[in-house]
């Protein structure tokens, strides 16, 4: 991401930092804010460590990284594994799950808690 | 969560309750955890209950105003690693449930075989898959899932780049293999990776 970002300083940075938000969905932001975030400080002093590692990684990510930025050739993976993850948090809980939260509060009016845990 | 420190003193009843909250918010996200490291739904819930229960009664050693998820996740995390020496797991994954998951990708052009990439992912060494899950699909930092996984920002960085390499060129070409997991050979290879996994790292991290 970092890598994409620099190829492309002369853009305005609040503009890409807005586009690293709207192509990024609440979960993604973080990611995007963290590699601003290293830019910003590259400007200052330099985090060569920082930089030398994204960029040992984004070299092999390119392919993938570069059109996630435009957005257009997404690498259709990427966003199935959010959409996965996503799936899942937003499905409607078990009973089961339910059951065992109710089960903590009775555990605990008995005084103890669930001894199950543990090792 | 290996050792077991004496517990600090009990948390009151509005402390509890917080904690309860918490907790039951980050359920969905435990669940999703666990279904992307473990594949098969019904053994991802069962040890998102383990995570649940061993949290639960680890609750003294939340430090109140951290990350509930970073926490649970680790606790998740070293369950899974024991449950699968413990061959319990074989990160089978549900066919039918990953098609149904993944087939429908709003305005995209390509619809992608998301139960390719499911199967995938499921072929990705342990550490590297879940550095992947944490970080491109959890949505956690470098820092955080560092943390999670008890070693360096800069290894997290470099597993989340080979398995984005490995998921790349398996996708490109469709070259994926068949059901590794099920695989005899595979399966035992991935049960070593994880022994080194678990044998340092993750661990260390733990604040469980």
């Amino acid at each position: 991401m970092c890598t994409e970002q620099k190829s492309a300083s002369f853009v305005p940075k609040a503009t890409r930092y807005l586009e690293g938000f709207s192509r990024f969905d609440a979960r993604g932001t973080t990611e995007a804010a963290t590699c601003d975030g290293s830019e910003a400080t590259k400007m200052a002093s330099t985090t060569d460590e920082d930089s030398g590692k994204e960029k040992g990684s984004t070299l092999r990510a390119q392919k993938e990284v570069a059109p996630e930025k435009e957005g257009a050739k997404n690498p259709a993976w990427a966003n199935g594994l959010k959409q996965l993850y996503d799936s899942v948090v937003d499905e409607p809980l078990p009973d089961s799950f339910n059951d065992l939260l109710a089960k903590f509060d009775e555990d605990d009016d008995d005084g103890d808690t669930p001894k199950k845990g543990g090792a | 969560m290996t050792k077991k420190k004496k517990a600090p003193p009990k948390r009151n009843a509005a402390e509890k309750a917080d904690f309860k909250r918490e907790l039951t918010e980050v359920v969905p996200h435990l669940r999703a955890f666990a279904r992307g490291l473990c594949g098969r739904p019904d053994m991802a819930d069962d040890l998102v209950q383990e995570t649940m229960l061993k949290a639960w009664a680890a609750q003294d050693r939340f430090e109140p105003g951290t990350s509930m998820r970073a926490w649970t996740f680790v606790i998740l995390r070293n369950a899974y690693l024991t449950d699968m020496r413990r061959n319990r797991f074989r990160g089978e994954y549900d066919e039918g449930v990953a098609e149904r998951i993944l087939t429908a990708p709003a305005g995209q052009e390509e619809p992608i075989h998301l139960s390719d990439m499911h199967r995938a992912l499921l072929t990705l060494p342990p550490e590297r898959r879940e550095a992947l899950l944490l970080v491109g699909a959890g949505g956690f930092s470098y820092e955080e899932a560092a943390e999670i996984c008890g070693c360096a920002i800069g290894t997290i960085k470099s597993r989340v780049g080979r398995a984005r390499a490995a998921l790349n060129s398996m996708l490109a070409d469709g070259d994926i293999p068949q059901r590794s997991i099920e695989d005899e050979g595979a399966h035992r290879a991935i049960l070593e990776e994880l022994d080194d996994v678990a044998a340092g790292k993750g661990i260390a991290a733990a604040k469980s």
